[in-house]
């Protein structure tokens, strides 16, 4: 439904003499409708940039970004955009606009002209998918990180659009509220979201069905979190983690095991250390 | 340190005070303001004292906290009282008649008067908005009753919108506010020090980081809105709409009522008016 072509951007402005390093070098990618999308990059290789683009709050400088074929470049259009491709940004603070969190979860369909009855209905139901319903009358300020990040989240479904970006959206979240937000993706992903989810944590990637990782402006890898986290050196020379467990796994290979080389979950390189472990006690 | 300060002076509350429409309560309060300063015998000056005793009963309001909102006005209270007492002139014989002091019946009466006019002022308008209202409903309340000004380019639902975002974020900057005092006492900054001047310049490396900060937010809000699909006023729906109900009606009928009858007490004939 997103739709990269040939794509160039930088941070230049029109009278600047000295051309601004690219920050994202030509690029051409498609999120698809119904994805589950992990994009990852240390600080400054351009994923949050790259993320901007999706929805028309930064224009390509070179080539196109459409989205449902609408061009983003058509300020006419972003009108449209938005409302398909909702975005969840770090800090929460920032992204609330009411006084309070029913308020604020309504801040979008009154904005789209929706009918007073009908933004209720959506206000509760987008309260209930995130489990804030409890909340309804709460200030912001009463709320902790994870569950401004939550009210926040309700404010884009409330929109009803048909993809949601999360650019770093629990960066700035203790472990907990990181984990109430993840829970909360799962959930959308369950109800047929398309996610593309912005992140350096490299533990929440691999719950995509897909992983770009970024690198100096360009795309780096393409592919399953698998086959991504295998390439253990090549991630680690681009100053990125791997998971913890293939990290593991990797250096038992290095020290002469054999073990699958693709392993992401804990549960999976549990299980496969467990079998190396009786086959020896076998021998 | 910051936190206890509380701003709109609102206090939560379901009396038929706090059910009002907001912009009947923002037409009364005018009524009554105007009702106030037309009052000018004791007829009417003790009709205002008591809807202001019945108004604090209805709203459910401890009088505690009415008669502390009298604290900040005292010394205004006090000074008026005191200027009318010994300044006014009137063709009498004075009361006291001491050196340079003359104390005229008519100077007390004034005196007396002014007080009661001060005081029903700030307690009514209180009682009837700020105390019952919440800063959202106000401004909600402002922007409807101003819309029609929209027809003349004036940019009411933007103001309104501004006042939103700054009272929704008041609290924000005030977690800010400490955080960044206490960054700043961490490595040895005094704030209690000193002469006036002084504390007012240790006060600077406060401002600068949370102006910084304020702009940041600014930005970073501004994109999230757009995210939002916010363009302003255009085609914009609101989930509370404002439905004007019986007891609406009945209010703003009580509130012309209300200077109607002052208006008729102003007539009755007394030696006791100004």
């Amino acid at each position: 439904m997103i739709k990269l072509e040939n794509v160039s951007f930088d941070y230049s402005d029109a009278e600047d003499l000295i051309p601004a390093d690219k920050v994202i070098n030509n690029i051409s990618l498609e999120i698809e409708k119904g994805s589950f999308v992990a994009i990852l990059g240390h600080n400054g290789s351009g994923k949050s940039t790259l993320a901007k683009l999706f929805n028309g709050i930064l224009i390509p400088k070179s080539g196109r970004v459409t989205v449902d074929g609408m061009d983003t470049s058509d300020e006419d259009l972003l009108f449209d955009i938005r409302r398909r491709v909702g975005m969840v940004f770090q800090n929460p603070d920032n992204q609330i606009v009411a006084t309070t969190v029913e308020e604020d979860v309504a801040f979008a369909p009154e904005n789209l002209g929706v009918e007073p009855s009908e933004i209720r209905r959506r206000v509760a139901e987008a309260l209930e998918t995130v489990g804030m319903t409890r909340f309804r009358q709460h200030s912001p300020s009463q709320l902790s990180g994870g569950q401004k990040q939550r009210v926040a989240i309700a404010g884009i479904i409330a929109m009803k659009p048909e993809c949601i970006i999360f650019d770093e959206s629990t960066a700035m979240l203790d472990p907990q509220g990181r984990k109430e937000v993840l829970d909360t993706i799962t959930k959308l992903r369950q109800d047929g979201m398309t996610v593309v989810l912005i992140t350096h944590y490299m533990n929440e990637a691999v719950y995509a069905d897909r992983v770009i990782v970024m690198n100096d402006g360009n795309v780096e890898m393409d592919a399953p979190p698998r086959q991504i986290f295998s390439k253990v050196e090549r991630l680690k020379e681009i100053g990125l983690d791997v998971p913890q467990v293939t990290e593991l796994i990797f250096k038992l290979r290095e020290a002469g095991y054999s073990l699958p080389h693709d392993l992401v979950f804990p549960e999976e390189g549990a299980e496969a250390i467990e079998k190396l472990i009786l086959e020896h006690k076998q021998r | 340190m910051l936190k206890d300060i509380t701003l709109g002076q609102y206090f939560s509350g379901n009396s038929i005070l706090h059910r009002l429409d907001p912009r009947i309560k923002i037409i009364a309060v005018l009524f009554f303001a105007v009702s106030v300063f037309i009052a000018k015998n004791v007829y009417s000056f003790a009709f205002l004292l008591l809807s202001v005793i019945l108004l604090t009963l209805v709203s459910g309001i401890s009088y505690k906290i009415v008669l502390k909102s009298i604290k900040p006005v005292l010394v205004i209270v006090i000074f008026t009282a005191v200027i009318n007492l010994f300044f006014t002139k009137a063709d009498e014989t004075p009361l006291i008649d001491w050196l340079f002091i003359t104390v005229y019946p008519r100077g007390i009466k004034t005196a007396v008067f002014m007080i009661v006019r001060i005081l029903t002022l700030i307690v009514g308008t209180s009682l009837i908005l700020t105390y019952t209202t919440s800063p959202i409903a106000l401004t909600d309340g402002i922007e409807r009753l101003l819309s029609p000004l929209k027809k003349i380019k004036v940019p009411v639902h933007e103001f309104a919108m501004m006042m939103t975002i700054a009272l929704r974020f008041i609290p924000t900057l005030l977690e800010e506010t400490d955080k960044i005092i206490s960054a700043q006492k961490a490595r040895g900054a005094g704030f209690d020090e000193g002469g006036l001047m002084k504390k007012a310049k240790a006060f600077l490396p406060i401002l600068i980081p949370l102006f910084i900060s304020a702009f940041r937010r600014a930005d970073e809000l501004a994109v999230a809105m757009e995210c939002r699909c916010y363009r302003g006023d255009e085609g914009r729906t609101r989930m509370k709409e404002l439905k004007m109900q019986g007891r609406d009606v009945t209010a703003l009928i009580l509130a012309v009522l209300f200077t109607a009858c002052i208006i008729f007490f102003n007539t009755l004939p007394t030696t006791l008016s100004i």
